[in-house]
């Protein structure tokens, strides 16, 4: 991976925006319904056990990837050899494309409910992927720039949270550990999908100037996200009872609507179009890593992979349909994005120990 | 690449035919008030108040009131679109009111409409109307520009002082929850005033019974801690005195939840006396006693409103949740089997800590 120049690199500490940025998306404005199913109010202790048991898959990937010095496109083709490890990387990148497609998808259907309900997709999807378009084609430093502003941008939004708390019920939170072991486990898989989205960092790796130093800024990055979440939770707890929680599907979205500005009555509509910000860098560092990813799994020029990812993603988008479809592509893009962390990266693990050895021994 | 460039230019032209149609205020009716009536046993009148600005500065805007009678309530604002000049927008809509009668059926139905709107606030007030909100909302009030204004400021004042606090968001907080009830404040159209009668009880979303508005000052001091609301108690001799609420809290004690529950209520009140003729309030020894005095009248009123909330079975007060909150493994469907049964016993402690200016 040496052959990528310096002044392409990003510095460690970005490692910390890319990773926030890609594990907040759009999950946050309703994930409190999901958790709070299998655990109630205890559901935040799952919320810490999800953020933690990431920390450990970071470590895993940094393994991972520094022992081979490569992206994980490398790390399949030393494994696997060039067709196995070909055909794992394809699908890998076709898992990375319809995370990009599902938070896009999934913001649209939030301005469509909550601003504009007569605007097509077709509009919607045009606007923001010329618009992802646009900052991706400035390359790598361009993206991890613009996820630096998302990050300062949408902190603001954390201060919205004081309007929720002037009306909390601070006892639904009690009795502190009221659930079993399995309720709180079965949260557990439900909030690790809103921690999805470092595995990126499986591509774009070899882009951070001295990787071992960044591994610490990722892990920073997923204890913010961790933070942020249990943050949300807490809020959206002690203000809806757990059965009206059940009864809301934008949770942290219906928050804001209770700030009440002296300028803005519907604060809602202000957010919405402020969560572009996070929304837009997402789709970004998405784009990016997986037109690198076909770069160079297929030597096709990197920004023709982009627009025929764009075209196809673009297409996709329009052939979903209604709440039940963009319902039913969350659920599958995570259980996915569930295993591919859970098992298949512990999996590669394993086998990259293993084969560490063998080789060792062949050459000793 | 100038070609490109114009292709780019046409394709953006061709896309501002999809944009959303605008919306300007002045294109607009804005419904600030909605009032429902019963009609017959599927069907509902919905009236909607609009305030119409009048041209000119310093010129009141004057309300109409539109109707219509359909089975579900958004069907009935098409209907009034047949009236009315401009197309309406409820996003400013800042009360709903409901008939008594409607109300004795069950309204979560019309309130669903309003909660599934992304467009309306989470402190949009509801009221009960004892009678048609039809009439109240068409009447012109000589203390308020629109009707509207009126009970907006009315129940605002209202929920500080009397009534317990009650918006969109907390009658949904109470009605999806377990172990709590909703309440909403009843009024009632008086000549041309409005005036808050009490409050409403309601179980799930159907109104069972009501307090008066002296009984709802007592059913807050139970539920929520505050700051305001005058008391009036009986003295020796046909004597009264009222006293004001400085600041009340309440705390509750469960015991034995899981058998056989018992529940203690302890409110504290500081308060002064307001109004004490004949009363001569700088004695100290005499203080104590219309503390003693305040506090017997509020104890019997207190036991007699919880034994009706219990032989309506009706948790308004939110107990059962609090019993949830202390029990590891509580069991809602004993506790509702056993709730008309418990044993709840409150206790008022005042204190007077002030009697005005003069001795």
């Amino acid at each position: 991976m040496s052959q990528i120049s310096v002044n392409k690199q990003i510095s460690p500490y970005m490692a910390f925006y890319m990773v926030t940025t890609m594990q907040i998306g759009v999950g946050i404005l309703g994930f409190e319904r999901y958790i709070a199913k299998s655990a109630g109010h205890d559901a935040w202790i799952s919320v810490i056990i999800g953020g933690l048991s990431f920390n450990v898959l970071i470590w895993m990937i940094y393994r991972l990837l520094t022992k081979e010095n490569a992206d994980i496109i490398g790390v399949h083709r030393n494994l696997f050899g060039r067709w196995i490890g070909g055909a794992l990387s394809f699908l890998l990148l076709i898992y990375f494309s319809s995370t990009i497609l599902t938070v896009l998808r999934t913001y649209i259907e939030v301005i469509q409910i909550w601003v504009f309900p007569e605007l097509g997709t077709p509009i919607i999807s045009i606007i923001l992927l010329g618009l992802a378009y646009s900052y991706v084609i400035g390359g790598i430093r361009v993206v991890a720039g613009l996820s630096v502003l998302g990050f300062f941008i949408s902190l603001p939004l954390f201060l919205l949270k004081y309007y929720a708390l002037k009306n909390a019920h601070y006892t639904n939170l009690l009795p502190i550990l009221d659930h079993s072991f399995s309720e709180l486990m079965a949260a557990t898989r439900g909030v690790t999908l809103d921690y999805l989205g470092l595995e990126l960092i499986l591509l774009y790796m070899p882009f951070l100037k001295q990787p071992e130093k960044s591994q610490k800024w990722a892990h920073f990055g997923n204890l913010f996200t961790m933070f942020t979440y249990l943050i949300t939770v807490f809020v959206s707890f002690v203000y809806f009872n757990q059965e009206q929680l059940q009864h809301t599907i934008w949770a942290t979205l219906t928050l804001w609507k209770i700030v009440d500005l002296p300028f803005a009555q519907r604060f809602e509509y202000a957010g919405i179009a402020l969560w572009l910000f996070v929304i837009l860098p997402n789709l970004c560092i998405g784009l990016w890593s997986v037109s690198r990813g076909i770069h160079r799994l297929y030597k096709i020029k990197q920004k023709s992979a982009l627009r025929t990812m764009i075209l196809v993603i673009f297409i996709c988008c329009i052939l979903v349909v209604d709440r039940q479809q963009v319902d039913i592509l969350n659920t599958k893009v995570s259980q996915i994005g569930f295993y591919i962390l859970y098992a298949y990266i512990p999996f590669l693990f394993v086998i990259q120990l293993i084969s560490g050895k063998v080789r060792k021994t062949k050459n000793g | 690449m100038a070609k490109k460039k114009l292709l780019i230019i046409f394709t953006l032209i061709l896309l501002t035919g999809c944009f959303p149609s605008k919306k300007i205020l002045e294109d607009v009716q804005l419904v600030s008030a909605v009032g429902y009536d019963y009609k017959s046993n599927n069907q509902v009148e919905l009236n909607g108040m609009v305030a119409i600005p009048q041209r000119g500065e310093d010129i009141p805007p004057i309300s109409q009131v539109f109707t219509a009678t359909t089975n579900t309530s958004k069907m009935a604002r098409a209907l009034e679109q047949a009236e009315s000049p401009k197309p309406f927008e409820i996003g400013r809509l800042e009360i709903a009111l409901y008939n008594n009668r409607l109300a004795e059926k069950g309204i979560y139905d019309l309130v669903d409409t309003l909660q599934r709107d992304p467009s309306l606030g989470r402190d949009l007030y509801m009221a009960i109307v004892n009678g048609s909100t039809k009439t109240l909302l068409k009447q012109q009030y000589p203390l308020s520009e629109t009707p509207s204004k009126y009970l907006l400021q009315l129940l605002d004042q209202n929920m500080k002082a009397n009534i317990p606090k009650s918006n969109i968001h907390d009658f949904l907080y109470r009605y999806y929850g377990k172990g709590m009830d909703p309440n909403l404040p009843l009024i009632e159209k008086q000549g041309d005033r409005i005036r808050v009668v009490g409050t409403a009880l309601l179980k799930d979303d159907k109104m069972v019974g009501q307090l008066k508005l002296e009984d709802s000052f007592l059913l807050k001091l139970l539920m929520e801690p505050f700051e305001k609301g005058i008391y009036e108690v009986k003295f020796k001799n046909n004597q009264f005195f009222t006293i004001q609420n400085l600041k009340s809290k309440v705390e509750y004690r469960f015991k034995d939840v899981k058998r056989s529950p018992s529940v203690d209520i302890f409110v504290h009140v500081k308060g002064r006396v307001s109004e004490a003729p004949k009363i001569p309030v700088s004695d100290p020894s005499l203080i104590e006693q219309l503390e003693r005095a305040t506090e017997i009248a509020m104890n019997k009123r207190i036991n007699k409103i919880v034994k009706k909330l219990q032989k309506a079975k009706v948790d308004t007060i939110g107990l059962g949740d609090l019993a949830r909150s202390r029990t590891r493994g509580f069991d809602f469907k004993h506790w509702d089997d056993q709730y008309p049964d418990i044993p709840i016993n409150v206790k008022v402690n005042v204190e007077i800590i002030q009697a005005g200016i003069t001795e």
